[in-house]
């Protein structure tokens, strides 16, 4: 989680910057986000999965107050990653295009750190019942 | 772009089953006859039979833009068929799994009509599973890539 949100927050920062990184090295470093951010997003998943298994029987059900917040939260990372493919290939058509967009960038790396600032939140909401 | 989407689709997934069983109440007896190594085992063979899936499906469509390459007509049965064959391919690690978990727990007793069953019924099943998702993530593929291309063409969006 602690990479995928300081990785969406450099990008996002280098492309908002005054004195203007150069477009070609934000490109650089939202590719290399992407490959962590990827594998950050299955690790998420397989250890999530993992950990609602360690509850077993003891699960909260679905009509409880917990139970809300969980399916709250599973409906917020499946939105993180649906909206996420869309920056990715962005990403890709910008770096293979050779035409970097620092602003639209920071636009879809802003959007990327609220959603995760989001989902952090409701980890925490869970945690604490 | 292939390891994204790979893992996209295995993610995205897995997450949706967990949220429907979870809100159907059925997650809790599905979770319970997996062990934790089991089920850490079972994503990640879906994840790797999922990114190698998609990059025979994806072959040749990145060269230049993610939507210039490959015409739909050939994309999308490519999709659907590769959705078949890693179907198959994640229910032959699932017996993979399963016989090694029984192995260690010295329950080998049904291990021959299992594989039997896995071979035949499970894998025409897991065939017809594959292409449904494999034609339903296609669909959401596409979809993304479309909205995708109309935020790269908005006039805002140029520098």
């Amino acid at each position: 989680m602690a990479a995928i949100l300081g990785g969406a927050l450099l990008v996002w920062w280098l492309g908002v910057r005054r004195d203007g990184a150069e477009g070609r090295t934000v490109v650089d470093v939202a590719e290399r986000y992407e490959w962590i951010f990827w594998a950050a997003i299955g690790v998420q998943v397989m250890t999530g999965v993992g950990n609602l298994g360690a509850f077993g029987d003891a699960l909260p059900p679905s009509d409880s107050a917990w139970g809300t917040k969980l399916i709250v939260k599973l409906v917020a990372v499946l939105a993180l990653a649906i909206l996420s493919v869309p920056r990715t290939i962005a990403v890709v058509a910008m770096a293979g295009d050779n035409a970097p967009r620092p602003r639209l960038l920071s636009a879809l790396y802003g959007g990327t750190t609220v959603m995760v600032v989001a989902i952090a939140g409701l980890a925490v909401w869970l945690a604490h019942g | 772009m292939v390891f994204a989407l790979g893992t996209f689709h295995a993610a995205a997934l897995i997450a949706a089953l967990v949220l429907v069983l979870y809100a159907t109440g059925a997650l809790t007896s599905v979770l319970s006859g997996l062990s934790t190594i089991a089920g850490l085992a079972l994503f990640a063979a879906l994840w790797v039979t999922t990114v190698w899936s998609t990059n025979r499906t994806l072959r040749g469509a990145f060269t230049v833009a993610p939507w210039t390459s490959v015409p739909l007509g050939i994309m999308i049965p490519r999709a659907v068929w590769r959705g078949g064959v890693n179907g198959v391919l994640f229910l032959a690690c699932v017996g993979v799994i399963l016989i090694i978990s029984s192995a260690l727990n010295g329950d080998v007793g049904f291990l021959g009509l299992g594989v039997l069953i896995f071979a035949t019924v499970g894998a025409a099943s897991a065939f017809v599973i594959g292409i449904a998702v494999g034609l339903l993530f296609a669909g959401v593929d596409l979809a993304l890539v479309s909205a995708t291309r109309a935020i790269l063409n908005d006039k805002k969006s140029r520098p």
